[in-house]
């Protein structure tokens, strides 16, 4: 009896035990993460900087196919335009397809996730200019800088934003708290070009003219985009002291050869203003240019997937007279260069004349494809849909190639803004306000890179596997390309002829649906350009492009579903949709 | 006492005028001597209990009555004949002595008030299945289970709706240790099975019961002598369903007609076209790499990286019938030793379970030991014991459900043109021109039968039991769950195949986690005045759980044989990658009080509350109560009720109740960040090697989240009818769900990290639950037929503060699932599709499809539903619930002599499914093979040569849209992938034989069966899929079919043998 009782005892001194232990037991603080207090100091907010950098590839946003939303704007910027076909085969990613032919809906995935990485990388610029705010041991110079450098960003993403969307929204830091997930429910009221305008300017007086880092933005970058928002408005006035201040007063020369602008060996070089950055190794692809990785050839070594091919359209387009000159002329829509498929239309011709960088931008069966192979149609997925060309310029060349373990992802930096697009936008800006020979030498700058033949794709001949070719030491085809040497007068005529030369210069570039925005002839170009390319390609027939409501893409109806606060949506939509 | 005892001998010898004399007997079942049984004289308070062999001995007259009784037995009265007396008792009503666990302490079946279906775990464990949760699809009212047939896989288990957006998995309580995992343990250990259904029952296990709750008792030994028996069973399982795929010309010919329904010449990378629309012309050709080639030279093949040619013939592949194999084996061995004094008891278990998939490379293997044993001391006033099991298991292959590029996806999208192996004996692949890109499915299976997940799971309890005083009972739990997990996923190049390349790979990856519970009871139990039944426990229970996890991966070994490709060391280390976090980490503290009161067996009370505090909230918010009680009223007790023969027991019950719900991640309070290369990496140094890393918003955190509460309502009665012919369940109930943990839908414009659970939404569900047994002998004839029928209605009553719909994950195409206020969870959500478009005519005076000039004969005719006269997003609406109306089970026993004949099926009636690979089979998504459906139930012009504003339809009924290779809008989500996914399974059908005594004697056993079963014999459904039963793993996407394992029709011989 004695021992029940204390066995009894016992147990209810387990009982008492058991209720101190009350709170140190039920807490649990997260382990392998790190806390915002712990990340409150300068360390802390350089990484945070960093993330904030992260975002310009459009890669590492959790839950997005991260093909959706690129920076190189592949899907919104050229499959939506007379730049690009989407590829692969009928079926493949028909969201794409949509956004191809047009049929921009609110549901649609990859424009949900275009919205989502504009404002994620706004958000994490914005958590780095409140967190500075905080770091006790910043120094005034460094937080300054770090302020620029994130406004910067903040700046670039809204622009991308402000393109997409014809009303988008701004959220600055005062809109901004990771402890108010509704504090950036701020209504979209319009044009936001003045805050963004403000985020480079403020940045542009802040940041230094070189860093010692090569990926990080400079006074010259946020210039270059200060400009870039003029242009985009048609403030030419504006726009053009700045870039001709970048011309002539920046670091910056032309690089010789066209093609170092698109391959690995020659990233960050003399021509970059602004490259966005990338990295890949055998063990990490994890920061390499995976955005892009679907947008390769269907054959080894990439093996996918086939996204992104050429149109016939843009292949006739890169046509030159004796002269080396485009055909301003727009005889090009009519005569046809030969397409190995047999499905031309109309009159092909023989072997016409071509700008080299037609084969710097398009794989055309029979040409050399960065030493890869000999370009043939084995590179596509299904002929019979998209035709016989591939794109080019985002592919890395056989030594930047394979280092992770998909092959397709690559170091192969985007240079988003460099000198050539800079000389592009003045010579624009100088045909706007009539200095049109100002405006035609700037043009001859890039022809006279263009021209020359230590940049022209080689010749070869096919070996005996696929792989093996041999060079013939002649250029790869009829290239002839020269300067325009007769005084520009039209201001009609000079005009065609930049926006001529921005196509030849920056095609397959993410540009072009944008460039014809700002142009205000996306409905009367993109009809043409339906109609001609749908003979080819069958499944464009009856695909139509309609003004006002495809200039811009539709808010994302999940955008708007996340944005009610007091019972009311903070988004409008877009009233064409 | 004894002086008591002698007076009252006395007296009957005075009263009787006969004298007593020592009577000696037996007392037997059917199952043999009945150890531990009570036998009185009636009138007196003499009795004996019988020894281990159903022997007593008594004193008692000639004439006198001996009242025989013993728990689960219908008591028998004997009148006294001779010296030597054998009574055989007969198994009583179940319900009225079954003694249940339903919480920390155990109640008479009889008495329950809450809502507790008991399952016959004989039964139950009669079909063989990979976890008990299968084996519980139709056995009860009120739950609901998705079985993944796949072996190894477990199953969906859902109790009465979907209370929440989050995780709706029920708790189980094994021998009383709380886990949310069902995972390896060995069915045929369970002793007893309850669901605890509504709160008023479930409210003891508070935070973690608003899903409801199964408890599960494992076997212990009965008193008697030793046991040991011996059970093992074959089965033969062949796939009970086939995929619908053209072969090589039917394809052909659909090419054909959808390059020329497109506007296109006909043309393909293999086929050769030729002939009219009228009359395709098929021409297959005999190779398919070198694409369409007619001839090769066969010495140019190879095979290596810088050159790939790999010369393919063509050919005529049913992939299906290539991946499944007819009588894929499954096997059991299991051995039970259980025996018990009054004072001891042990239980032993030894079981190994191997199944075979029907598709080849794939399969299941499970060791599981078990012990349970106690024993009493202190004059049986302390009882210490314990239950433990320990298991083993391994699955293999590299199935998985829900695959794009699983063997049933394979099946089905793999060009039937393709051969398995190429002119050299490697496997051939899709390299080549207009091929597809799936991966040779067998290949894929093949190339991965040497993956591995092995499971070790130690589970159990050790407790002591102090009876204190008379009344009083002490008891000390202290469970253990503990979980080792070791995947081992070895990849090998697979250069044929399109997309594919020459690298070899490796992943290991390690998990261990544990649980500990400590639970303490102090119990009262008490009759007063012979009426007033008193019984009441409170406890405390502390929980606490930590997991974590690695993995590490390298590429490129010099070779790629299974010992040196398995282990990591041979690889590339500069090809080598790891990862390793936390996936655990929780503690809860909780106390709790039942009382039960019954007046007189006719009214019943029970009142239970609970406390939990849990770190996964602040504290601030981090305890709650939960309350509940419930009555019962026994009418059948009542004196009204006396003329009423044919109601033998009549019980109605009414529970109200508050539970719980806090499966959320760990950390919910707090924003976390991390550092990783993929979401905040950036070689800001320009370097092309590698990213500086830096740190991003991973978590955001809510500080003030709270429970999820339930309350639940429930109105039932239990009756038994006609002599106990007849007994029957019926429950109606409600619950709602509040404070809902949701994860809010956060603005973009916040950030990418994860959204934390906040406490906004609420969920309404209601439904009824019935059950009935019917048992009749008719000669020697015992037949028993039972059924259970159970439907609920789920509605979102409210989500964030804005009612922003939650959309389930996206696929290929845009996320389809919607949970909206004022729909069910998880509703489908598309284009209506009307009709197709008979006429140039028709199409063009239908709302156009926005610009796209998709309105064509043959083509879809959507539904305007907001009649602006436009067909564009704003059209979707819901097309489909994946709830069912009802689910039941039918079970027919008949037993006749030795022989006994179960049936038993269950069904599903009314929900719908996305079936995702008709997205696949049904329209060009990508390059390979097409249904039969796709083909011939298209619509086809009965003149194709016509231009198309002049077509006729030839086949008006046609249930498909027109084939055309540039149609990319009729594969957008609408009512045409959705279908009717009913069905009505006959899961079981078994013969068994027990054998006579003859046979045990000549046999020298103490008893032996032998068994002959039928699983899924058929199945009666107009799905099109190969299995109706679909199990996304989450609630937000229901019903979305991405390619699942049939079940398979097995056969099985089984034998069981009592040796002692």
């Amino acid at each position: 009896m004695k021992n029940l009782k204390t066995l009894f005892v016992a147990s209810f001194a387990i009982f008492a035990f058991t209720v101190a232990c009350d709170d140190e037991f039920l807490t649990k603080e997260p382990q392998a993460s790190l806390s915002g207090p712990a990340l409150a100091n300068a360390d802390g907010v350089e990484g945070k900087l960093i993330s904030a950098y992260s975002t310009l590839s459009g890669y590492g946003m959790d839950g997005g196919g991260t093909w959706y939303y690129s920076t190189w704007a592949w899907i919104f910027g050229s499959i939506s335009s007379d730049d690009a076909l989407k590829g692969t085969d009928a079926g493949d990613q028909p969201e794409h397809s949509f956004i191809e032919t047009y049929d921009f809906n609110t549901f649609n995935v990859h424009n949900r996730d275009k919205w989502r990485s504009g404002y994620w990388g706004a958000a994490r610029a914005n958590d780095v200019i409140l967190s500075a705010e905080e770091a006790e041991d910043l120094t005034a110079t460094r937080k300054a800088e770090i302020i620029a450098e994130a406004k910067f960003i903040r700046g670039w993403q809204h622009f991308e934003m402000q393109k997409m969307y014809r009303t988008p929204k701004y959220v600055g830091s005062e809109n901004f708290s990771l402890d108010n997930l509704d504090a950036s429910k701020v209504p979209n009221t319009g044009k936001i070009w003045s805050q963004i305008e403000q985020d480079f300017s403020d940045a542009a007086s802040a940041l230094p003219a070189t860093q010692g880092q090569i990926g990080r933005a400079t006074s010259w970058a946020a210039k270059a985009y200060l400009a870039k928002a003029k242009i985009y408005q048609s403030d030419w006035a504006g726009a053009e002291p700045i870039l001709m201040d970048i011309i002539n007063n920046g670091p910056f020369e032309l690089v010789e050869k066209f093609e170092d602008n698109y391959l690995v060996a020659t990233r960050n070089n003399k021509e970059s203003i602004f490259e966005v950055q990338y990295a890949v190794s055998s063990a990490d692809a994890n920061a390499s240019n995976a955005e892009i990785g679907l947008a390769h050839p269907y054959i080894a070594p990439w093996g996918c997937c086939g996204f992104l091919q050429a149109p016939q359209d843009l292949v006739d387009f890169f046509q030159t007279d004796a002269n080396g000159l485009p055909l301003l002329d727009e005889s090009w829509k009519t005569n046809h260069i030969t397409n190995p498929t047999g499905d031309n239309i109309g009159q092909p011709i023989g072997d016409p004349s071509v700008d080299p960088r037609l084969d710097h931008t398009v794989g055309r069966p029979g040409i050399l494809y960065k030493n890869h192979h000999i370009m043939q149609v084995d590179y596509i997925r299904d002929l019979t849909y998209a035709g016989p060309y591939f794109s080019k310029k985002h592919v890395a060349e056989p030594e930047g190639f394979g280092v992770g373990g998909w092959g397709n992802l690559s170091a192969n930096n985007l240079r988003i803004m460099r000198l050539g697009h800079v000389i592009l936008w003045a010579a624009e800006a100088k045909v706007e306000l009539g200095k049109l020979e100002e405006a035609r030498a700037l043009v001859n700058r890039l022809r006279a890179r263009a021209a020359n033949p230590d940049g022209f794709v080689p010749g070869a001949t096919q070996g005996a596997t696929r792989p093996e070719y041999t060079l013939t030491g002649s250029p790869g085809a009829n290239y002839n390309v020269g300067e325009y040497t007769a005084a520009w007068t039209s201001q009609a005529t000079a005009r065609t002829a930049v926006r001529y030369e921005t196509r030849l210069e920056t095609a397959m570039e993410g540009n072009r649906f944008f460039d014809l925005q700002r142009w205000g002839i996306q409905s009367e170009v993109l009809n043409d350009y339906l109609a001609r390319e749908s003979k080819y390609r069958i499944y464009l027939q009856g695909k139509k492009f309609t003004s006002p409501k495809n200039e811009f893409y539709p808010i994302p109806t999940y955008a708007i579903d996340r944005s009610f606060l007091e019972g009311e949506p903070t988004l409008t939509q877009d009233p064409n949709y | 006492m004894l002086f008591k005892r002698f007076l009252f001998v006395v007296t009957l010898l005075l009263t009787t005028g006969i004298y007593a004399q020592n009577i000696s007997g037996t007392v037997t079942s059917d199952d043999g001597p009945l150890p531990g049984a009570t036998v009185l004289v009636q009138g007196t308070n003499d009795f004996a209990t019988t020894d281990f062999d159903g022997n007593f001995t008594i004193e008692a007259a000639q004439g006198a009555i001996l009242e025989v009784s013993f728990v689960g037995y219908t008591t028998q009265q004997v009148p006294v004949d001779g010296d030597q007396i054998t009574i055989t008792l007969a198994l009583g009503n179940l319900l009225e002595e079954v003694i249940v666990t339903t919480g920390y302490g155990t109640q008479s079946k009889r008495d329950i008030t809450g809502a507790v279906s008991t399952i016959d775990a004989e039964e139950l464990t009669s079909v063989p299945a990979t976890t008990f949760a299968q084996q519980m699809q139709g056995r009860a009212s009120g739950i609901s289970v998705v079985s993944d047939a796949t072996p190894g896989g477990e199953a969906t288990v859902r109790i009465r709706g979907f209370g929440t957006t989050g995780n709706n998995n029920p708790l189980y309580v094994i021998d009383g240790v709380p886990t949310e995992s069902q995972g390896n343990l060995n069915p045929q250990d369970i002793e007893s099975f309850q669901i605890l259904k509504d709160a008023s029952a479930a409210s003891i296990y508070g935070s973690r019961a608003a899903n409801g709750v199964i408890i599960i008792t494992t076997k212990r030994g009965k008193v008697g002598e030793g046991k040991i028996s011996y059970s093992s069973f074959f089965g033969w399982q062949t796939a009970a369903n086939d995929v619908d795929a053209l072969d090589a010309r039917g394809l052909g010919e659909y090419l054909y007609l959808a390059d020329y329904y497109a506007g296109k010449t006909p043309s393909h990378g293999q086929y050769g076209f030729s002939g009219t629309p009228e009359n395709p012309q098929i021409s297959i050709p005999n190779y398919v790499f070198p694409s369409g080639a007619a001839s090769v030279d066969e010495s140019l093949y190879s095979l290596t990286e810088s050159n790939i040619y790999a010369i393919t013939k063509s050919a005529d592949t049913n992939w299906w019938e290539l991946l499944t194999q007819a009588n894929a084996p499954m096997s059991q061995h299991s051995i039970d030793a259980s025996g018990a004094t009054e004072t001891s008891q042990y239980a032993f278990n030894a079981t190994f379970f191997s199944q075979d998939a029907v598709i080849k490379y794939q399969g299941y293997k499970r060791a599981t030991i078990r012990l349970n044993s106690s024993t009493k001391t202190l004059g049986d006033r302390l009882e210490v014991g314990e239950n433990f099991t320990l298991s083993l298991d391994n699955r293999f292959g590299g199935y998985g459900n829900d695959g794009e590029q699983n063997a049933v996806s394979g099946a089905y999208k793999h060009h039937p043109l393709l051969p398995n192996y190429d002119i050299a004996g490697n496997f051939a692949g899709s390299r080549g021109l207009n091929l597809g890109n799936n991966y040779n499915p067998y290949a894929s299976q093949f190339r991965n039968q040497d993956d591995r997940t092995r499971r070790s799971r130690a589970f159990g309890n050790v407790y002591a039991q102090l009876t204190i005083a008379e009344d009083f009972k002490f008891k000390s739990s202290f469970g253990v769950n503990l979980t080792t997990n070791q995947v081992k996923d070895i990849g090998r190049p697979q250069p044929e195949y399109v997309e594919g390349n020459f690298i070899n790979s490796q992943r290991s990856a390690t998990s261990w986690d544990y649980e500990w519970t400590w639970t303490n009871t102090l119990s009262w139990a008490k009759v007063l005045n012979d009426v007033h039944d008193v019984s009441a426990y409170v406890g405390v229970e502390a929980i606490e759980g930590f997991g974590e996890y690695f993995g590490a991966s390298r590429q490129r070994f010099p070779f790629q044989s299974t010992n040196i490709i398995s282990y990591l060391d041979l690889g590339n280390q500069g090809t080598a990658g790891n990862y390793g976090n936390i996936s655990k980490d929780f503690s809860l503290w909780s106390q709790f009080v039942q009382a039960n009161y019954q007046y007189d067996g006719k009214y019943l009370a029970q009142v239970t509350v609970r406390n939990d505090a849990s770190s996964r909230f602040k504290s601030a918010t981090n305890s709650a109560f939960f309350p509940a009680f419930s009555l019962g009223w026994r009418m059948s007790e009542e004196n009204f009720m006396s003329g009423i023969s044919f109601i033998d027991d009549l019980k109605f019950r009414y529970g109200w109740g508050k539970t719980g719900n806090q499966s959320i991640g760990d950390y919910n309070a707090y924003t976390q960040f991390r550092s990783s290369s993929y979401n905040s990496g950036y070689p800001i140094d320009g370097s092309s090697s590698s990213a500086t890393l830096g740190y991003d918003p991973s978590q955001f955190g809510n500080p003030n989240a709270k429970w999820e509460a339930t309350v639940s309502n429930n109105f039932g009665f239990d009756a038994t009818l006609f002599d106990r012919a007849i007994s029957v369940e019926f429950d109606l109930w409600n619950r709602t769900t509040s404070d809902l943990l949701l994860t809010v839908p956060v603005v973009y414009s916040a950030g990418d990290a994860g959204a934390p659970a906040v406490n906004v939404g609420e969920m309404y569900n209601e439904g009824i639950d019935f059950a009935m047994d019917w048992t009749k002998d008719v000669g020697e004839l015992q037949i028993t037929l039972g059924g259970n029928i159970s439907s609920y209605r789920n509605e979102v009553k409210k989500l964030d503060e804005f009612d922003t719909p939650i959309f389930g994950s996206n696929r290929r195409v845009p996320a389809l699932t919607r949970t909206a206020v004022g729909d069910p969870i998880s509703s489908i959500y598309g284009f209506e599709v009307l009709g197709i478009f008979q006429s140039q005519a028709e199409a063009d005076a239908w709302a156009p499809y926005g610009s796209t000039g998709y309105n064509a004969p043959g083509k879809f005719k959507y539904a305007d539903i907001n009649g602006d006269g436009e067909i564009n997003d704003d059209d979707r609406t819901i097309i489909g619930n994946p709830h069912p109306d009802f689910v039941y089970g039918i079970n027919l026993n008949l037993a006749y002599r030795n022989f006994n004949l179960n049936i038993f099926g269950n069904g599903v009636q009314g929900n719908d499914v996305y079936n995702y690979v008709r997205y696949f089979a049904d329209f060009n998504t990508f390059q390979g093979n097409r249904s039969t459906r796709a083909l011939t139930e298209a619509w086809q012009p009965s003149n194709p040569s016509a231009p198309r504003a002049q077509w006729t339809a030839a086949n008006p009924n046609a249930t498909s849209p027109i084939m055309d290779a540039n149609d990319q809008i009729s594969s957008r989500t609408s009512s045409y992938l959705i279908e009717d996914a009913s069905y009505f399974r006959l899961r079981n059908i078994q013969l068994t034989y027990s054998f006579d005594d003859a046979i045990n004697t000549a046999l020298g056993i103490s008893g032996g069966q032998i068994y002959l079963q039928g699983q899924n014999l058929f199945t009666i459904t107009n799905y099109s899929g190969l299995n109706p039963e679909i199990q996304t793993g989450n609630d937000i996407q229901l019903g979305y079919d991405g390619g699942f394992m049939p079940v398979s029709k097995t056969l099985i011989v089984g034998l069981n043998i009592s040796l002692f």
